[in-house]
């Protein structure tokens, strides 16, 4: 006990001598900002000076006791009030120590009030070192020199950094040159950051669709920063070719023997053939083909087709009539072909002779004419021979009343003979 | 009730408490003066939970929560006291005046039950052991100022119930009681503070004064022996002896918002006449007012002679986590080591640890902690382990005049 009231006496008597001291910094510095808002500089020279002999470090942290920090900024205030008495010595030295302690905005504006061309020391030391990002020009790829619709064009562009500081947030910006229809791509590109001396690929993607067109095709890549300043370009140019699209070709109608197809009128054919050729260079996916005959539609014969690849022939069997009323020399066919995903739409018309036939439409089939009531292939005595025979209409229409006329050459009396047969 | 809860802190209304001298350099602003602002009101509960392993004796007290502090602080500057305006810059010493109602121990708050083959009885006790205190603080200096608490000891809630049946003799006991409680004590402190001068420094000094308190209990009942029916009373004048305590505290802020405490309490007990019950408000202060021995369970306690002197320390930090401008989280924890005086007059060694956080917004302080204490209680015939567990829930306002 006898210690601990010794220890009390001491702290007491410390505490008695501190308040003759009496005011402290932190009152000092309250006047003197107070006073200084007043526009009362004489007393607030007076007030900071006194602050200052205490504490001369400007904070913007002073310890409270509840923790919240309270702010001390006696050389800046000092600095100003200096500067309103026409005192600038003083107050640059005030507002530079200020400064120096904790930057603030308000030292900052009285120092620029004493000297437009004053600076930040720290900000003169720590001016920023350039970056100089650029194409790495000779090491550019491209996957194809010639793009044909539908594929992509991916280039691959390195950059380089060879300034001393970072490049930040590149851009790469494509700005077309010369190019048609059927392009694609982004305008710009996010490069990202490049330190000093690093390099970085950047990857551009052209896409190209069913509209391309064969020709040339030139881009301008821009290197460019946040800010819009370009640090280095560098020209793309390459081959384009329509997209690779099936080019069907009707090589023609051909009689079965292969040989040139002319038509009988009122006859049919069994077996003419329509030859198609794919010439180009993409395939046809189950094409549709239809054809008519003198705008009368023909049913095609054989399997139906799933592809017709690139330079494949195709025969494709299917049956003519040629009415007997045709008046005409020649017949038209027209020949369509569509792809499911009707891109691809042929239409041709072809021209076919057609002839009077050759031959009787209606005759006699003369292997199965047959004599019967012969005796060992002679005709005897009372006897009654017959003949059967038959009679082909290969016309498409039905004949009228046939009359069947026996005639005897040479004439021999003991024949009778029918005289016609209906 | 956060960091306030040290004699080298106290910075609300609980310092009339810890340390009376502690309200005088809370950091009031000037600008808060001059709008007539600073008066604060603290309203506290508390919960309590405590298990007890003994050999002989398990008992378990449920918890609950009950208010344990209510405290109004109105502070002054003295110019203002003058009727002259502050003076910005200049010395002008705060004065500041407190009163509080405090739950000094509701160790007399309980329920007891038990049964044995032989005897059932049931004891009920409603005495809330309280202080009216009112306090004073003065600003001697920049650095230093005092203050005093006077604490005037009463009861609520005085009644007490007996009930037994005795078995094997068919007795059967009814008895009602009333506790009369009275005694003042004193808080006295001084707390030198360096924070005006850049050094975020506070000492405080606090002593309580030696006093008797006095329960002047009486019941009165009948015992009923088969047909026999016998009118009792009795009469207890008990007065206890509370020796003088001193302890010294120091806080110091590290880097502005992180605060250290460390307290120091000294009770010089040797050779003292000790009853238990004070012993433990003071061990456990008047704010943990849960913990301590009754008065009387069936009988008077009796004092015991304390055969060595007893300390305790306190550390706690503060960290201000989040300080938007109109909100702020501070988060805190604290250890406590201190020496425990055993019915037999034997001391055990007691250790605990708390957490809390504040938050502060508007004119409101909400606080809330946890705090685990551990303790061997060793006599000849028992050995207890106590655990004692407390929830409590603190609101700070701070009133406009």
């Amino acid at each position: 006990m006898k210690r601990l009231l010794q220890i009390t006496t001491l702290l007491w008597m410390l505490s008695a001598t501190q308040q003759v001291v009496a005011q402290k910094f932190i009152d000092f510095y309250k006047i003197g900002a107070k006073k200084n808002q007043e526009q009362k500089w004489v007393e607030s020279v007076e007030a900071l000076e006194a602050a200052l002999k205490v504490s001369a470090t400007d904070m913007k942290a002073v310890a409270s006791r509840t923790g919240k920090v309270s702010e001390y900024y006696p050389n800046r205030e000092l600095g100003v009030a200096f500067f309103m008495l026409g005192k600038k010595d003083e107050a640059k030295r005030y507002l530079e120590k200020s400064f120096a302690d904790e930057p603030t905005e308000r030292a900052k504006e009285y120092l620029l009030k004493l000297d437009p061309n004053w600076q930040d020391p720290r900000a003169l030391a720590n001016i920023p070192k350039p970056p100089k990002p650029l194409f790495e020009k000779e090491h550019i790829e491209k996957n194809l020199e010639t793009v044909e619709g539908g594929q992509e064009l991916v280039i691959k562009i390195p950059i380089k950094n060879e300034g001393e500081g970072r490049f930040e947030k590149g851009i790469l910006r494509i700005v077309p040159q010369n190019i048609g229809k059927g392009m694609e791509f982004a305008p710009t590109i996010s490069v990202g950051d490049v330190r000093a001396g690093a390099s970085r690929i950047a990857q551009v993607i052209i896409r190209t669709n069913d509209l391309l067109t064969d020709g040339k095709a030139a881009f301008v890549l821009k290197l460019e920063s946040e800010t819009g300043t370009t640090w280095d370009e560098v020209l793309i140019h390459f081959k384009t070719l329509s997209p690779p699209a099936p080019l069907i070709k009707v090589i023609g109608l051909m009689a079965a023997n292969d040989s040139k197809l002319i038509l009988d009128k009122g006859r049919r054919m069994k077996t003419v053939k329509l030859v198609l050729k794919n010439e180009g260079r993409g395939k046809l996916n189950k094409p549709r083909i239809a054809l008519t005959f003198n705008d009368q539609p023909v049913e095609m014969g054989g399997p139906s087709l799933s592809a017709i690849l690139a330079g494949e022939s195709v025969t494709i069997p299917c049956e003519l009539l040629v009415p007997s009323n045709f008046a005409a020399s020649n017949a038209t066919v027209s020949i369509n072909i569509q792809e499911n995903g009707g891109t691809y739409n042929l239409s041709e018309k072809l021209t076919v002779p057609v002839q009077e036939p050759l031959t009787p439409l209606v005759h006699f089939e003369k292997e199965h004419i047959q004599w019967e009531g012969l005796r060992e292939g002679f005709v005897t005595l009372l006897s009654h021979p017959s003949i059967q025979f038959s009679i082909a209409n290969e016309s498409d229409e039905l004949t009228k009343d046939l009359v069947v006329k026996i005639v005897q050459t040479p004439i021999n009396p003991g024949f009778l003979i029918p005289s016609t047969k209906k | 009730m956060g960091m306030g809860n040290f004699i080298g802190v106290a910075d609300d209304a609980t310092a009339l408490y810890w340390n009376p001298a502690g309200t005088a350099t809370i950091d009031y602003t000037y600008a808060t003066l001059e709008d007539g602002q600073g008066m604060q009101v603290l309203a506290s509960g508390r919960s309590r939970s405590l298990q007890l392993k003994s050999e002989t004796t398990p008992a378990t007290y449920s918890a609950n929560v009950t208010p344990s502090f209510l405290g109004i602080l109105v502070p002054y500057k003295r110019s203002v006291l003058n009727g002259k305006p502050v003076s910005l810059g200049r010395f002008d010493p705060s004065i500041v005046f407190s009163a509080a109602y405090q739950s000094m121990t509701d160790a007399n708050l309980f329920t007891i039950q038990q049964s044995n083959p032989s005897i059932s009885e049931t004891l009920k006790s409603g005495l809330n052991l309280s202080n009216a205190s009112v306090s004073g603080a003065y600003q001697l200096s920049p650095y230093m100022s005092v203050g005093v608490t006077a604490n005037y000891w009463f009861g609520l809630g005085n009644q007490f119930d007996y009930t037994a049946t005795e078995r094997t003799n068919n007795i059967v006991r009814n008895e009602v009681g009333k506790y009369k409680i009275s005694g003042l004590n004193f808080v006295a402190g001084m707390m030198f503070d360096f924070y005006e001068d850049n050094l975020p420094l506070r000492i405080g000094i606090r002593a309580t004064t030696p006093f008797s308190l006095r329960n002047q209990f009486s019941s009165e009942g009948n015992v009923q022996a088969n047909t026999l029916e016998t009118r009792v009373r009795r009469f207890y004048d008990q007065k206890y002896k509370m020796p003088i305590t001193a302890g010294v505290g120091v806080s110091y802020r590290l880097i502005p918002s992180l605060l250290i405490a460390l307290d120091a309490e000294f009770l010089p007990y040797q050779g003292q006449t000790i009853q238990q019950t004070f012993f433990d408000y003071n061990q456990f202060n008047s704010l943990y007012p849960n913990r301590g021995v009754p008065l009387l369970t069936d009988l008077p306690q009796r004092p015991t002679i304390a055969n060595s002197n007893h300390y305790q320390l306190r550390s706690g930090g503060e960290f201000l986590l989040l300080d938007t401008g109109t909100f702020e989280m501070r988060v805190m924890g604290g250890y406590r080591l201190q020496t425990y005086i055993n019915p037999d007059a034997t001391s055990s060694r007691a250790t605990s640890f708390s957490l809390g956080a504040t938050v502060f917004f508007d004119r409101f302080k909400i606080h809330a902690a946890y705090e685990q204490m551990k303790y061997p209680q060793t006599t000849t015939t028992t050995v207890s382990q106590f655990t004692r567990n407390y929830i409590s829930f603190d609101l700070v306002v701070l009133l406009r005049n």
